[in-house]
């Protein structure tokens, strides 16, 4: 099974993994782009409960939550060749890239939705009343007090999907496409040092993964301003709990808590 | 001058406003006094439609509107009439205490930012806040939190600002500087609408005493007939529950 | 290749035997992980010194990288391993002789403790410390009040994403081609690839795992409801 463990290859391993990073980045950038748009579509129906569209969203968020990633991967990229071919649309040139950004587009809107209708739930309803009693009209009233309030409560679940569709995007290769893993397994097959490879493999996601966080965690502070109690932000313990509360009582998961790839 | 008529208001299958008349005259500081479940709350959320009455006429200033007939646009109109005090004061969460006051003269009365700015921080002065002007919420006491709530409602400059128990959230030691703020706008000839359970702040602000229970007024008249000479019974019967100390055999 | 409704219908009862394999990965990987994530989240509350470290670490490391390449470390890491330390000491253990399975129960267990170990911290942490407190002052111990008053509030707290991580776990069984186990995923590979038909055959994977998960929701529903009876009524 391979070559005996030799640490310098980890090294030389980096730049060459590090040359499909852009790859991998695209796909999370594409589908985050597509996810974002369709959970609003998704959301609204639902928070608005328009009868049928509401039954159709419950239905799409259901499948893309109930079925593995994997799975839904060889779906779309099999199935809707056929079932475009039957309205008159060809896709049997467009690129495998296409499928997959689609496919992780849709899978993380399912959970992005949930996050949206759950964040806006979750803003006190005074806070709407409040804004009714000066006089302001719905859309005013949701877009000046309801959003950033439910903004800045669903970034730290955001900031979850976010990373949960990263380390997602490692099964692309299954479909062809030469992103990192693709190319750590490669590598691997090439030099017989498969070990070294994945150790690679795995530090470069976990420093993209700690980079994301930390990017989102800035932007989560800027959004919360308002519940820092200190400006300087020494109770941060305690506001965390606060917060992690504040979500759980809200019953607001990402749900993508589970190990999905 | 505000004048409600036959307002009526169920929810579900329960009465809880059953034809409710009240004129409010400019300048009058009108409380209103009840058991709990007696409907004096929901009254005072009809009079800007955050509870939309079944049936009844609401009078706020200049605009009159029939609740059957009452369309979004109308709501709108009515609720500039007005402003509210919130029992949770319900500050806007994620805005600053001068950026709370703004903004219903930015957004609504649609004034210039730096006019709205100068206004707020007046008001805010006015309540005893000058200093808290970028303060959250989040980072100020209960009684702060509530001046802040009053300093919104003021700012707007509406025809009545309507009171919802405005200090029952409040810690005892907190009630003080509210009511002192209150006070002092009532004496301005603010017309003003108090759903409250301090009785000793009714009896010396009032103009005008309104005792409810199960949702019809039972007696109204002024504070000093309300409390030393009730005519009802039920009247009778919560003043001296809810105040020993205040028995009308003085 | 045209779409062949009735293939699905075949592609389904095919699949069917393969389910056991998925829930075998699945169980292990939940109840290994929980014990693993327990130990984890316990190290981690009570701050024990070194131990509590390593446990941040081991959950920062899982939770940053894809859970394909653990899997992949350990199949081809652990052989290696084992190999070196077997050849240390003299034992006559052979690395080639622990199934593939077994690889993708370890790897998963692994994975899992990390998910559960932050799941059961939260759940943990949402207790109000009144309670620990209520509880020493009529006189209990510590473990005494863990066991009897934290535990049950806490599992109640973090139910929903227990269940979320089950799930988790169940769709990311389908990994476990990568080490060659025939489970649902690897299964519709080989009708598919074998038949030429790839949409039916995913497609009949897809409901097999969407009716597991609606499955696992309305378990976890019914617990809930029994386990957080304490929680109802009142006015919130």
């Amino acid at each position: 099974m391979g070559a005996p463990f030799d640490y310098t290859y980890i090294f030389s391993y980096f730049p060459k993994l590090l040359s499909t990073l852009g790859m991998t980045l695209l796909i999370v950038a594409g589908s985050l782009l597509v996810g974002i748009v369709v959970s609003f579509l998704i959301a609204l129906p639902r928070l608005y409960r328009i009868p049928v569209l509401n039954g159709l969203a419950r239905v799409y968020v259901s499948f893309f939550r109930g079925t593995p990633i994997l799975i839904q991967l060889f779906l779309f990229y099999y199935g809707l060749p056929e079932i475009l071919k039957l309205v008159q649309i060809d896709m049997s040139k467009a690129p495998v890239l296409v499928f997959v950004i689609l496919t992780y587009g849709l899978h993380t809107s399912a959970f992005m939705s949930e996050t949206i209708r759950a964040s806006v739930t979750a803003v006190d309803r005074g806070q709407v009343e409040a804004a009714y009693a000066i006089g302001m009209k719905g859309y005013q009233a949701f877009s000046r007090i309801v959003l950033p309030q439910a903004l800045a409560i669903a970034v730290p679940v955001f900031s979850n999907l976010v990373i949960a569709l990263l380390k997602d995007t490692s099964l692309a290769f299954t479909l062809g496409v030469m992103e990192m893993t693709g190319k750590a397994d490669t590598l691997g097959a090439l030099t017989q040092h498969f070990v070294e490879a994945y150790i690679s493999l795995s530090l470069i996601y976990l420093a993209v993964s700690l980079t994301l966080e930390k990017l989102l965690r800035i932007a989560e502070r800027r959004l919360l301003r308002h519940e820092l109690p200190d400006p300087a932000g020494q109770r941060r313990f305690r506001l965390q709990r606060k917060r992690g509360y504040r979500r759980l009582i809200a019953g607001i998961g990402s749900g993508k808590g589970g190990a999905e790839a | 001058m505000i004048k409600l008529t036959r307002i009526t208001k169920s929810f579900g299958r329960q009465q809880v406003l059953k034809g409710i008349d009240l004129t409010v005259q400019k300048g009058e500081v009108v409380v209103i006094l009840g058991p709990s479940g007696s409907g004096k709350t929901t009254l005072l959320r009809c009079v800007n439609m955050l509870e939309k009455p079944n049936d009844g006429v609401i009078t706020v200033g200049d605009y009159t509107l029939d609740c059957k007939r009452a369309g979004k646009k109308d709501v709108y109109r009515l609720r500039q009439k007005s402003a509210m005090v919130f029992q949770q004061y319900n500050l806007f969460k994620h805005k600053t205490a001068l950026e709370n006051v703004m903004e219903g003269l930015v957004v609504v009365k649609k004034l210039p930012k730096e006019e709205a700015k100068a206004r707020s921080i007046a008001v805010l002065e006015k309540v005893g806040l000058g200093g808290k002007l970028d303060a959250y919420p989040s980072q100020l006491s209960g009684g702060q939190q509530q001046r802040v709530g009053i300093a919104r409602a003021l700012a707007l400059e509406p025809e009545v600002i309507l009171f919802d128990e405005p200090t029952s959230a409040l810690d005892p030691e907190l009630v003080g500087e509210v009511l002192a703020v209150i006070r002092k706008i009532a004496k301005e000839g603010i017309t003003m609408i108090v759903v409250t359970h301090e009785m000793g702040f009714a009896r010396d602000v009032a103009n005008h005493v309104v005792f409810m229970d199960g949702g019809v007024i039972v007696e109204e008249g002024k504070p000093s007939e309300i409390f030393n000479h009730p005519r009802e019974e039920r009247t009778k019967q919560f003043l001296q529950r809810i105040t020993p100390e205040l028995n009308y055999s003085i | 290749m045209k779409i062949d409704p009735s293939f699905i219908w075949t592609a389904f009862t095919q699949l069917l035997p393969s389910i056991p394999t998925t829930l075998a990965i699945t169980a292990v990987s939940v109840s290994c992980g929980f014990i693993i994530g327990l130990i984890a989240a316990l190290l981690r509350i009570y701050k024990v010194p070194v131990l509590g470290q390593i446990a941040s670490g081991y959950v920062t490391f899982i939770r940053g990288t894809p859970m394909l390449t653990h899997l992949l470390l350990i199949y081809f890491g652990l052989p290696m391993l084992l190999g070196a330390v077997s050849a240390q000491f003299g034992w006559k253990f052979q690395p080639s002789s622990i199934p593939m399975i077994g690889f993708a129960f370890i790897s998963f267990s692994i994975t899992a403790g990390a998910y559960m170990s932050e799941v059961i911290r939260a759940g943990l942490l949402a207790v109000n410390r009144g309670q620990l407190e209520a509880a020493y002052s009529i006189g209990m111990t510590t473990p005494q009040a863990l066991r009897r008053i934290v535990f049950p509030q806490a599992l109640g707290a973090s139910l929903p994403n227990l269940s979320n991580s089950v799930i988790g776990m169940l769709h990311g069984s389908t990994l476990a081609f990568a080490v060659s186990v025939v489970e649902i995923n690897a299964k519709a590979q080989i009708v598919a690839s074998t038949n030429w038909k790839f949409f039916e055959a995913y497609l009949a994977a897809a409901v097999i795992f969407w009716g597991l998960t609606l499955l696992i929701e309305r378990l976890t529903a019914v617990i809930e409801k029994r386990i957080n009876m304490y929680n109802r009524g009142g006015v919130a």
